[in-house]
């Protein structure tokens, strides 16, 4: 069964050290909430062009999630900021507003503080974004909270028993990961989650 | 309301290949270790907490 677009979520997030746990506690979140978590990394392709990879995520997805806390010049080399989530932000904006049938597109914008995002894109100005301050507990409390206003309702459990299951699986992840024979320092994210659902399944709430 | 399903993979799927038995295995394994040895559950559990979990992000 192909996933629909009303279940797919496409993660549009760095893909770095320090943001990992946030990426991969954001991914449990969504799964545990009935979703599919979509983005880039599935794309194994190297021949893919990466922007149509986004266009068609962004295309199979009525649900979006955007995190543009790493738009700054901090490390970056000759001071200039990294532009890609914004970029991809804008790309979902128009989507929704000029893609055919497009208008039910919800997303969430998360940044690491609240009205930070007023000094570098100050023309989302008015929507709501949300701080998870570099916290997992917060970013899923964020993601559930926003899923759960999502159309065709399900039962979806709070962030505080999600955040305690996602440290349960965390616990157990190495342990799985072993015993199916996978090099947990070296997971690819369709391992991660294939690992997430399987485990959502046996354990639910 | 109705529970909640967690979404098959399928999709995803198509761009990559999935160990998907050993994990489903792998998980039902440890779930039933929980319950039937709580012990021993503890003490692989302990066994996996100095090894780390990591994804292979290639770009960002």
């Amino acid at each position: 069964m192909a996933a629909t677009a009303s279940v797919g979520v496409f993660i549009n997030c760095p893909f770095d050290d320090q943001y990992q746990p946030l990426f991969e506690a954001v991914v449990f979140c969504v799964a545990a909430c009935g979703f599919l978590p979509r983005c880039t990394l599935e794309q194994t392709d190297g021949a893919a062009v990466r922007i149509e990879t986004i266009y068609g995520l962004i295309g199979q997805c009525n649900h979006s999630i955007h995190d543009i806390s790493r738009t700054e010049v901090k490390g970056q080399p000759y001071l200039l900021p990294r532009f890609n989530m914004p970029l991809e932000l804008g790309i979902f904006l128009g989507a929704k507003r000029f893609g055919r049938g497009s208008s039910h597109k919800r997303c969430l914008v998360m940044d690491r503080a609240r009205y930070r995002y007023k000094r570098f894109i100050s023309d989302i100005g008015g929507q709501d974004i949300k701080a998870h301050i570099n916290s997992r507990p917060k970013a899923i409390r964020h993601v559930r909270d926003w899923l759960q206003s999502a159309p065709g309702k399900v039962a979806i459990p709070g962030g505080k028993r999600i955040w305690q299951k996602y440290l349960q699986f965390r616990r157990e992840l190495p342990v799985i990961a072993d015993d199916a024979d996978l090099d947990s320092e070296q997971l690819t994210y369709i391992d991660y989650l294939q690992m997430v659902t399987t485990w959502l399944e046996r354990n639910r709430y | 309301m109705p529970a909640t399903k967690y979404r098959p993979i399928q999709e995803v799927q198509r761009n990559g290949s999935v160990s998907k038995t050993a994990i489903r295995e792998a998980v039902e394994k440890l779930a039933d270790l929980r319950r039937s040895d709580p012990a021993k559950y503890k003490e692989m559990i302990r066994s996996g907490s100095n090894r780390d979990v990591r994804l292979i992000t290639k770009h960002g």
